[in-house]
């Protein structure tokens, strides 16, 4: 039997006529693809940091200044911080709702993991409106509304990047655990059961066990994307006191210095950052996301009973739900609805006059049309390379088709700060290329980023069509590009729509690497929030902020929609 | 109609020789197939056949026409062979209609739409599917799936269909049925078959000739009912029905025949067997279940034995005896069914003897 899978799985065998052969040119093609844009510019940021007389000199610069340190030293604590949150809301709220008997669990399941989709710094405008030091409603809330003594909590604090990162990055722990839960054959607890343990024992003896080691995955896949991450800090982090500092807010830093030396000390910052990238695999692999496409979710699990526990379970679901997703999204419809945010919530302080005011601002018609024209090309770009590859890998014969697949998730697994330092370095001038200050160079970026996506997504289609559909179609008389493009592809339809959305999504909102290579005449929507919130005008950021949560939740929507609820969150 | 010709057809991968020096000559019109234990190279072979694969020695004629030949350079796709192929899964399209997949090599000819729709029409009322070419594919049985894939395979009227193990899927009712239209349609349009199967059953019912197969290699091409009655070796008697295989030493020894006394059976059993081995050495011995007859009475040159289970066949009946260290299998004629802890005489009407060799295999 496994000889004969094993046997099929091969495919049509491309002719053996050796590097002539189409198969091997488009794998050839590929590879070369692959190299320029998801290697060379990682390859080309490494070797920079090396230059000089003194390989060292630029590491040596970097270590002997303390900021630097205390830089490393505040991604450590924010990254350590976030991941124990994500940890301490994901695991319970993945088991609640993969688990239990909680009303609406399907639901709760969705919207927890809502923050999965929405960019974490447009959750850190929102808690600006709702923790800052003596303005923010829920301050005034706590000591005006309910004379508390003056304990103003600040979002403005290391312990406020910590909070939001770690909400943001807990649908990674929640979605490891809920599907680890889902993976358990129930039989297995079912059988502790009759053996006299009792339902909390069956969860530490049985249970647990077996979720821990997603559950800790996913801890560290947010761990990971926490010391990556650039918005939170730089929108919270220079305010703070004392100020927050993290890597990517410093090489940013470096960059703004517009010098060759600020540039080869960002260098020397993005080499040491992009070690994270080498835990990326493992984390991938526990926490069990590298499967996670695949979209088959098995049903039949009969669900803990809560009993008594329910109503106080969705309490629970509800209060985490409304305090760390809903609140701050409202808030930002809020204050993006208030004619003057200073006087206060009123009928006659409603008004739509941001909304006008900000969307009449010719930059900000550039801003939409740059980030849905720069989000759709790299989602055509990603799913129409990253197809290929899947269907290189799983039909090419190639003997060499494995290298494809960790040069495709080079960019995804480097932090979004190094992989545009790096394309900085590749596309400006390298080879007489010179993006600058074009959409090109933020295509590329965005494209090799998300590549990885869209090319999990299509290989998990891919994989569920046996070869002989195509080679029915041969045999009927089709050549191999029909047989792929009349057979294959309609049959992987709804793979590459959700693949589409996969990386259209991310890249509408993108900020990271937007902010390191946007010029004057490209702005996006993230780069110009942030600018707004940063420098001039709150109110126009949140209009711009809800614009980009509606276009995501709307993308997220159509992608269930059209995939029956199998894909999207 | 067409003929097919494999010529030293070999397939291998690195150095792991998967089919190896496949010669076969099959005529147009007539029905054959490969048969062998699971991993033997069948469907490697047919494959070949169709172009899915290439072989890496040998060639591949198809109606005259060289469509395989590694060492010449020629390889002709698979499209280009004109051919129907069912496959073990069925492979229809499921974004398809039910007649838009057996439409869909016409499509590709270029056949209008019209034309096309009238011909699947046709077709699914070949296989008794009329007026179904509406349906999706998932809103079929598997049997009417069989029939739909079996429908698209013809439908161009290819010269040569191939059937890779096609009825392993159904339940053992509908496989019989499905055998008997398969076999029926294959004589109304006289098209060339080659049929894999690991079924033995399957092919001797269907079959003009058998192949059989083992290891990549060919052991014996033939009838079913030749196959059956003169296995060329211990395999293929084993393979194809039931078979009681014995031990002995040859007592004497003719041109076409010898007297083989058996070891390991109670009893002084001697029996003569077709098939020459040399006098005075050790042969294997297959006596078929049905070629044992019981002799009451007498006592000199038989088997003797208890019966240990007796299963009532309807028009047989299936005895375990033991004898010795051995169990035999029988299939006795219903109305002389013994009773379970009698002791027969057995005498074997027909046997056929082996030389051991040194083992091969
Ligand atoms: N891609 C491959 N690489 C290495 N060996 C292979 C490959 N494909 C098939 N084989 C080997 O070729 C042999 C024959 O395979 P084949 O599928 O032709 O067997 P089969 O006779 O059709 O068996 P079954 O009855 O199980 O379908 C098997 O031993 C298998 O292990
Ligand atoms: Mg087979």
């Amino acid at each position: 039997m496994s000889n004969r899978m094993r046997h099929q799985t091969a495919g049509i065998k491309p002719s053996r006529s050796g590097w002539a052969s189409p198969a091997a040119l488009v794998g050839a093609v590929a590879v070369g693809l692959l190299l320029y844009f998801c290697v060379l510019p990682l390859a080309l940021l490494v070797k920079h940091s090396f230059q000089g007389g003194d390989p060292f000199a630029s590491y040596r610069l970097v270590a002997s200044r303390a900021a630097n340190w205390s830089a490393l030293k505040g991604t450590l604590t924010v990254a350590s911080g976030a991941a124990a949150i994500a940890f301490l809301l994901g695991v319970p709220l993945g088991w609640l709702v993969a688990a239990t008997d909680l009303p609406g669990a399907r639901s709760w399941r969705s919207l927890l993991a809502l923050p999965y989709v929405v960019p974490a710094y447009i959750g850190a405008v929102g808690w600006t409106y709702l923790l800052s030091d003596r303005a923010g409603w829920l301050n005034r809330l706590l000591t005006e509304g309910l004379g508390a003594p003056a304990l103003p909590v600040s979002i403005y604090s290391l312990e406020g990047i910590i909070f939001i990162e770690g909400v943001f990055f807990s649908p990674f722990v929640l979605m490891a655990v809920a599907e680890a839960v889902e993976r358990i054959d129930p039989a297995l607890e079912e059988a502790a059961r009759v053996s006299g343990a009792g339902p909390v024992r069956v969860w530490l003896d049985v249970t647990w066990p077996m979720v821990r080691r997603a559950a800790l995955g996913g801890a560290l896949l947010a761990f990971l994307g926490t010391c990556a991450s650039y918005g939170v800090p730089a929108v919270l982090g220079p305010s703070a006191r004392p100020p927050v500092s993290v890597l990517t807010t410093r090489i940013k830093g470096y960059i703004d210095l517009h010098t060759t030396g600020g540039f080869r000390q960002a260098t020397a910052l993005s080499a040491v950052l992009l070690l994270a990238a080498l835990a990326f695999p493992l984390a991938e692999r526990t926490s069990g996301s590298d499967s996670r496409s695949a979209g088959s979710r098995p049903a039949g699990r009969k669900p803990v009973a809560l009993g008594r526990w329910r109503t106080a379970a969705l309490a629970g679901v509800g209060a985490v739900f409304g305090l760390t997703t809903f609140l701050p999204i409202l808030a930002l419809l809020i204050s993006s609805l208030m004619e003057n945010v200073g006087r206060g919530f009123s009928w006659e302080n409603l008004s739509l006059v941001h909304y006008w005011v900000v969307l009449r601002r010719p930059e900000a018609g550039l801003a939409l049309r740059n980030s849905f024209l720069l989000a759709a090309s790299a989602a055509t770009l990603a799913v129409g390379v990253g197809g290929t590859l899947a269907l290189m890998q799983a039909r090419g014969g190639l003997r060499w088709g494995w290298v494809l697949t960790p040069l495709a998730w080079l960019p995804y697994a480097a932090p979004g700060t190094v992989l545009a330092i790096g394309a900085i370095l590749a596309y400006t001038g390298a080879w007489g290329i010179n993006l600058y200050g074009t959409l090109w160079m933020l295509l590329a970026a965005y494209a090799a980023k998300y590549l990885a996506l869209a090319y999990r997504m299509a290989a998990a289609g891919i994989e569920q069509v046996h070869p002989s559909m195509e080679e029915a179609a041969r045999i009927s008389g089709a050549s191999r590009l029909r047989s792929i493009l009349e057979v294959l592809v309609p049959m992987v339809r709804g793979h590459l729509v959700a693949a589409w959305f996969l990386v259209f999504m991310p890249s509408f909102g993108e900020l990271t690497m937007s902010i390191l290579l946007f010029g004057p005449d490209t702005p996006t929507l993230g780069t110009m929030l942030f600018e707004l919130q940063s420098y001039e005008d709150p109110s126009a950021a949140s209009v711009l902020a809800v614009l980009i949560v509606a276009v995501i939740l709307l993308s997220n929507a159509l992608v269930r929609r059209l995939s029956g609820g199998r894909y999207g969150i | 109609m067409s003929t097919l010709e494999l010529r030293a057809l070999g397939r291998s991968y690195g150095t792991h020789a998967v089919v190896t020096g496949f010669d076969q000559k099959i005529a147009s019109g007539e029905f054959v197939s490969f048969l062998g234990p699971s991993g033997c190279g069948k469907t490697t072979t047919l494959r070949m056949i169709a172009g899915l694969d290439e072989p890496t020695s040998g060639e591949v004629e198809i109606g005259g026409r060289l469509v395989s030949a590694p060492a010449r350079g020629v390889f002709v796709a698979p499209e280009e062979r004109r051919l129907g192929m069912v496959f073990q899964s069925y492979a229809l399209w499921p974004h398809m209609t039910v007649g838009e997949n057996v439409g869909y090599p016409l499509k590709l000819r270029g056949v209008s739409r019209q034309e096309r729709d009238a011909a699947a029409a046709r077709m699914l009322e070949l296989v008794h599917l009329g007026g179904l070419g509406g349906r999706q594919p998932h809103q079929l049985s598997g049997g009417q799936q069989q029939r739909v894939a079996l429908a698209r395979a013809l439908v161009m009227e290819p010269e040569v269909l191939l059937l890779d193990e096609p009825l392993s899927n159904l339940d053992a009712q509908l496989r019989e049925e499905l055998r008997f239209e398969i076999k029926d349609l294959q004589r109304r349009l006289g098209v060339t078959v080659v049929f894999v199967t690991h079924d033995q059953s399957e092919a001797m019912a269907m079959s003009d000739r058998i192949i059989v197969m083992r290891e990549g290699r060919i052991r014996q091409v033939g009838p079913p009912a030749e196959l059956y009655d003169h296995p060329a070796d211990l395999f293929v008697a084993g393979f194809l029905g039931l078979a009681n295989v014995l031990e002995g030493v040859v007592e004497s020894s003719g041109s076409e025949s010898c007297r083989v006394r058996l070891s390991g059976l109670a009893g002084q059993p001697v029996v003569d067997c077709r098939g020459t081995v040399a006098t005075g050495s050790r042969a294997d011995i297959v006596i078929r279940p049905e070629h044992f007859e019981v002799a009451p009475g007498e006592t000199t040159g038989l088997v003797s034995g208890k019966v240990t289970r007796v299963t009532f066949l309807g028009d047989r009946v299936d005895c375990r005896v033991a004898s010795g260290g051995a169990e035999l299998r029988l299939a006795l004629a219903a109305g002389s069914a013994p009773c379970l802890g009698d002791t027969l005489a057995l005498r074997a009407r027909d046997a056929v003897a082996f030389a051991q060799g040194p083992r091969n295999g």
